[in-house]
């Protein structure tokens, strides 16, 4: 009977989206390898994207500040560092994400690599601030990197935004 | 929906202003370091399964080896060990000639340091890459400026102890001295991460200090930080500039810090920060 009446709320999984944040997390964290720890891309960030978009006003600023913070806890980092970042992002993500959907997904991956880079550029800026003066460049290829997989991570998110039925 | 998109940069400007300051306040002042502690626990599950890949490819690919390479290996432990153990006799002798000497010149005895064993966890894009996480944290007693060492070597310094888990600081990183002395002949100098790569610089030799490749840096023990006598970085390259009134000198970390995987962190016994130089007896460096 509650499949006849549609998108009734009690069918919507909404623990997906925390789910895919807590798995971003892990992906986050998993060791590139030795020399390759720069190169890494922000997993979290990406998803955090993903989900500004597909569903806006959805990720809330509070949340994604939150998010941040909790990454900070995670890295070992100063807190409010990625707090910041996260929340900047997600505020222009959300700006976006209207005229985002009618993009393709090749196109769209641009705009992800133009957030990650003022992503890398505040949180270099912090960086800089808070006398942290080692500098490297592997940060900005992990902004390509992460563009790149954009690819594969809308079209996974996509999937498993549907089998949660979400809008 | 008009007044949802207003009411955004307030909030924004609000988080802004929170994250300031507690970048603020957790970067210069001490007030969050509890705190850190305890909520650190909570990235224990992400870095469990963070390390999991790791470890199932060190054990399925890695670790799985053949009788043959595992006896061989096996014999070359044990005539390291017997090396090691000679050298360790003679250790004992020296230290027990070292603490009469001691006596003779008035210098009070070295209490040995105490060290834990520890492991560093692989774990996650390292924005700086220049430190590593351990897993040990203040629930073993790891304090804050703890100095951690590695087999062949100083690796670095804690700079944030969680409950668990502490973050080590490398050598390597630029803002981290050390006070140290070359081994060759006592000179004293300090020596920082150069920024560059994976070396060392010592920015503070004169122009006509008695320095030479190869020559090796050993912790000196001043300012009470690092234990005494432990091998810091070896000089790979020293430059002369006619008009700098300093040399430019690298050096090559002792510890091979990209591989190191196993990590000593040491509470040091109570008198190792004097370095026992007769000439200067008088200027016993008080903690």
């Amino acid at each position: 009977m509650s499949q006849l009446i549609g998108n009734s709320s009690h069918t919507k999984k909404w623990w997906v989206i925390p789910g895919t944040l807590a798995i971003a997390f892990c992906f986050w964290a998993l060791p590139a390898g030795p020399g390759w720890q720069n190169y890494a891309p922000d997993w979290v960030s990406l998803i955090l994207i993903y989900w500004c978009f597909a569903i806006p006003g959805k990720v809330s600023l509070g949340s994604a500040w939150l998010t941040g913070l909790l990454l900070d806890v995670v890295s070992f980092g100063v807190l409010g560092r990625y707090a910041l970042s996260k929340m900047i992002i997600v505020f222009l993500a959300e700006r976006l994400a209207f005229r985002v959907r009618i993009f393709p997904v090749w196109q769209q991956s641009f705009l992800i690599l133009g957030l990650l880079a003022v992503e890398t550029a505040m949180l270099t800026l912090l960086g800089m601030t808070l006398g942290e003066v080692d500098y490297s460049y592997g940060r900005w290829v992990a902004c390509a990197g992460g563009a790149l997989l954009w690819f594969p991570v809308y079209f996974v998110l996509r999937r498993v935004r549907h089998w949660a039925r979400l809008p | 929906m008009k007044s949802k998109l207003l009411v955004l940069p307030t909030r924004l400007l609000l988080l802004g202003i929170l994250s300031a300051g507690l970048m603020f306040a957790d970067s210069r002042t001490d007030s969050l370091r509890q705190v850190r502690s305890f909520v650190s626990v909570i990235s224990l599950p992400v870095h469990v399964v963070a390390s999991s890949p790791a470890l199932f490819y060190r054990w399925v690919g890695g670790d799985l080896e053949d009788w043959g390479q595992l006896r061989r290996k096996y014999e070359d432990l044990q005539h390291q060990h017997l090396i090691l153990q000679s050298r360790l006799q003679q250790l004992d002798a020296l230290q027990f000639e070292n603490d009469r000497l001691r006596d003779i010149i008035s210098s009070a005895a070295r209490i040995p340091n105490e060290g834990l064993f520890g492991r560093i966890i692989e774990v996650g894009p390292d924005l700086y890459d220049r430190t590593v996480l351990v897993n040990r944290g203040t629930a073993d007693g790891v304090y804050v400026g703890q100095p951690v060492l590695g087999p062949n070597g100083v690796i670095g310094q804690v700079i944030r102890a969680g409950l668990f888990r502490s973050s080590v600081m490398l050598i390597t990183d630029s803002s981290q001295g050390i006070p140290v002395q070359l081994m060759r002949n006592g000179l004293r100098t300090i020596v920082y991460g150069s920024g560059q790569g994976d070396l060392l610089s010592a920015p503070y030799l004169g122009r006509t200090a008695d320095v030479r490749k190869d020559d090796i840096f050993i912790t000196s023990g001043l300012a009470g930080r690092f234990p005494a006598g432990y091998p810091v970085g070896r000089v790979t390259k020293i430059e002369r500039d006619p008009n700098a009134p300093f040399l430019d000198v690298l050096a090559q970390p002792s510890a091979s810090l990209g591989s190191v995987r196993e990590v000593l962190l040491i509470w040091q016994g109570a008198d190792d920060s004097r370095v026992s130089d007769p000439a200067t007896t008088s200027e016993s460096i008080d903690r």
